[in-house]
């Protein structure tokens, strides 16, 4: 199992060798000035000069690019353009914030999704399932920006349930938990409806197969016939879209963090692209690429563990 | 995977048969898709959504810009059904505009990236080499990306606009377009009447528009309508993240977005534009979901 990840450790360095390069060049090349955006439309010459040899934009285009890599290899991300601290004191503050976030959302999808993709999938064609499809299909149709206005208008403006914005400290886990709630059941809900399309596609296919067949034909009840013989190998291209779906969830994540006025990643990213903080863009944009990476390499794990042939 | 005709045997049990047909496939995909209760619905929500989008200057009870600081702030009334924004401006006018920019920007971005996406897929799948490769490469690691983040690096390079807008969504759909038209192309490339048309001396650009293209164009025109729907949801999140069409112009994430403030007391503000972007992206949504039925009869299974 080392092996494993340390073999898909070494796989992911050119690919990530060629994000940093792809991030490093749109920030850089396309036009757009950085000392421009961080002084203004009213910035003398001589100021923007200055700036620029500051941020070492007057050397070429290569020796920024390898002290960039020189930096990253040290675990220099850069400094905000706006505050002129290191990129990552904020973004170490608010990856706590999206991680919870991510997490709770994860665990509403797959306890929603699953058993309702199987449901589905058993009833094919019966009301439930038409039902259970549109709703999934609405589900994908709504940005989390929405859902999370109705969950905060009806649950927060009217019910007074939960706070509708914020996302408070950890050191005051009650409050932190008590204003998760709407937040996470917005991206929940969001991922939910893949969860649940994805499960019933997969079951599908599985429920077609000769050895699901066999079973029932020995007279197995049906409920061992699904959980034994159907659902679990169905497991393996679930994680595995999972996964893919938590990559996308990122996206999802950067509005309910927006709506909410939660601190996170996708909030802090809004921030720099308004600011045009381009090295904090640049440095969130790296994050990214890294948790995307991870999450690929964890996906493979989970998928060698859960499928013996695999494992080699 | 487009010209087979074993199809109709993957319907599964013996079922008696009627006496065979012969019917064009245009007519038979027509056939499974208008079988399709959801699908159709979604087809005539977009005709609807159209009409709106071409008459809005028509059925608007206001004008969408006319502004009124007294009047600000209203709800829903006989003159003014869903209320009035914080500029005393009609929102129920400001929402039937606002398809206009949803379908404009939408369609456009898709035509756009389609355009794009076929092209590097294909000629990626066709020349091989080093160029697919790299390609290939790059396709997967902008795929990798979600689409909000890619959308939201472009247009903090681009910075905002229609245009500008228009481009980044066209990005993000780029790389999809060229997943889906490199696989085929692959397979097409070493049929024989590929082979055949190198042979009489076609040179790679006739046997690219003439012999690949048309193979593969259906299912990109098919799965057009399920990217139109993502693109005009990333319109309205990049609008309402406040880095889409600059205001005055309506558009349904700036509403939503600009409603928020005054959510607990003028709902409307904010919840009924999110109304209508729901249907529309519903409803490209269902057709898409119809049309890969027809293209993959396994899938509906």
């Amino acid at each position: 199992m080392l092996r494993l990840i340390l073999k898909r450790l070494l796989l992911a360095i050119p690919t990530m060798f060629a994000v940093l390069t792809i991030i490093f060049l749109i920030v850089r090349v396309i036009p757009g000035d950085p000392a421009q955006a961080v002084l203004g439309d009213n910035a003398t010459d001589e100021s923007l000069a200055a700036l620029r040899t500051q941020m070492g934009l007057d050397e070429p285009i290569w020796k920024q690019y390898v002290t960039y890599l020189g930096g990253l290899v040290q675990g220099d991300l850069g400094d905000s353009l706006v505050t002129r601290q290191p990129a990552w004191d904020q973004i170490r503050y608010v990856i706590p914030y999206t991680l919870e976030l991510t997490l709770a959302a994860i665990l509403i999808a797959l306890a929603i999704g699953i058993p309702g993709g199987v449901i589905t999938a058993i009833r094919q064609n019966t009301w439930v399932d038409y039902l259970v499809r549109v709703v999934s299909l609405a589900g994908l149709s709504a940005p989390a920006f929405y859902i999370g206005l109705l969950l905060m208008y009806f649950l927060s403006a009217r019910a007074g349930w939960f706070p509708a914005i914020g996302a408070g400290t950890f050191s005051e886990p009650a409050a932190n938990l008590h204003s998760l709630v709407l937040p996470a059941i917005t991206l929940g809900l969001v991922e939910t409806a893949y969860v649940t399309r994805m499960t019933r596609s997969v079951m599908l296919n599985v429920l077609s197969d000769d050895y699901v067949r066999t079973a029932r034909a020995k007279g197995l009840v049906n409920r061992v016939v699904m959980i034994r013989h159907a659902l679990r190998p169905a497991m393996v291209p679930i994680v595995a879209l999972t996964g893919i779906f938590t990559i996308g969830l990122i996206g999802s994540s950067v509005l309910t963090e927006e709506v909410f006025a939660r601190p996170g990643l996708g909030k802090l990213m809004v921030g720099a692209t308004k600011t045009r903080d381009y090295n904090l863009l640049q440095a969130i944009m790296v994050i990214y690429a890294l948790i995307i990476i991870i999450v690929n390499i964890i996906v493979d794990i989970i998928y060698t563990w859960v499928d013996p042939r695999m494992r080699r | 995977m487009a010209a087979t005709t074993s199809r109709s045997t993957t319907g599964g049990a013996a079922s008696p048969r009627a006496p065979i047909k012969l019917i064009s496939q245009r007519q038979r995909a027509w056939r499974t898709f208008s079988r399709n209760k959801s699908a159709l619905v979604g087809l005539v929500l977009i005709v609807l959504i159209v009409v709106v989008a071409l008459l809005a200057p028509l059925i608007s009870p206001h004008s969408p810009m006319t502004q009124s600081t007294i009047n600000r702030l209203q709800g829903p009334s006989a003159e003014h059904w869903l209320g009035r924004d914080a500029f005393g401006r009609d929102v129920l006018s400001r929402i039937l505009y606002g398809t206009r920019v949803a379908l404009q920007v939408g369609v456009i971005s898709v035509v756009l990236g389609g355009i794009l996406g076929t092209t590097i897929g294909v000629v990626a799948a066709y020349f091989g080499g080093k160029l697919e490769a790299a390609l290939m490469r790059l396709v997967d690691i902008m795929l990798s990306f979600p689409d909000l983040i890619t959308g939201l690096l472009v247009m903090a390079v681009l910075g905002s606009g229609m245009d500008k807008l228009i481009i980044a969504i066209a990005l993000t759909i780029t790389p999809r377009f060229a997943r889906i038209a490199y696989g085929p192309t692959l397979g097409l490339k070493e049929k024989e009447f590929v082979e055949a048309a190198r042979a009489v001396g076609q040179n790679n650009a006739i046997i690219l528009g003439k012999h690949i293209l048309p193979n593969i164009g259906g299912e990109l025109v098919v799965l057009a309508s399920l990217w139109t729907a993502s693109a005009i949801r990333l319109e309205a999140s990049l609008s309402f993240i406040g880095l889409g069409v600059p205001p005055p112009t309506a558009t349904w994430g700036q509403m939503i977005r600009e409603g928020t403030t005054y959510l607990a007391n003028l709902p409307m503000l904010s919840l009924a534009p999110g109304v209508a972007l729901l249907i529309t992206v519903f409803a490209f949504n269902l057709v898409g979901d119809g049309l890969r039925d027809v293209l993959d009869p396994r899938s509906k299974a």
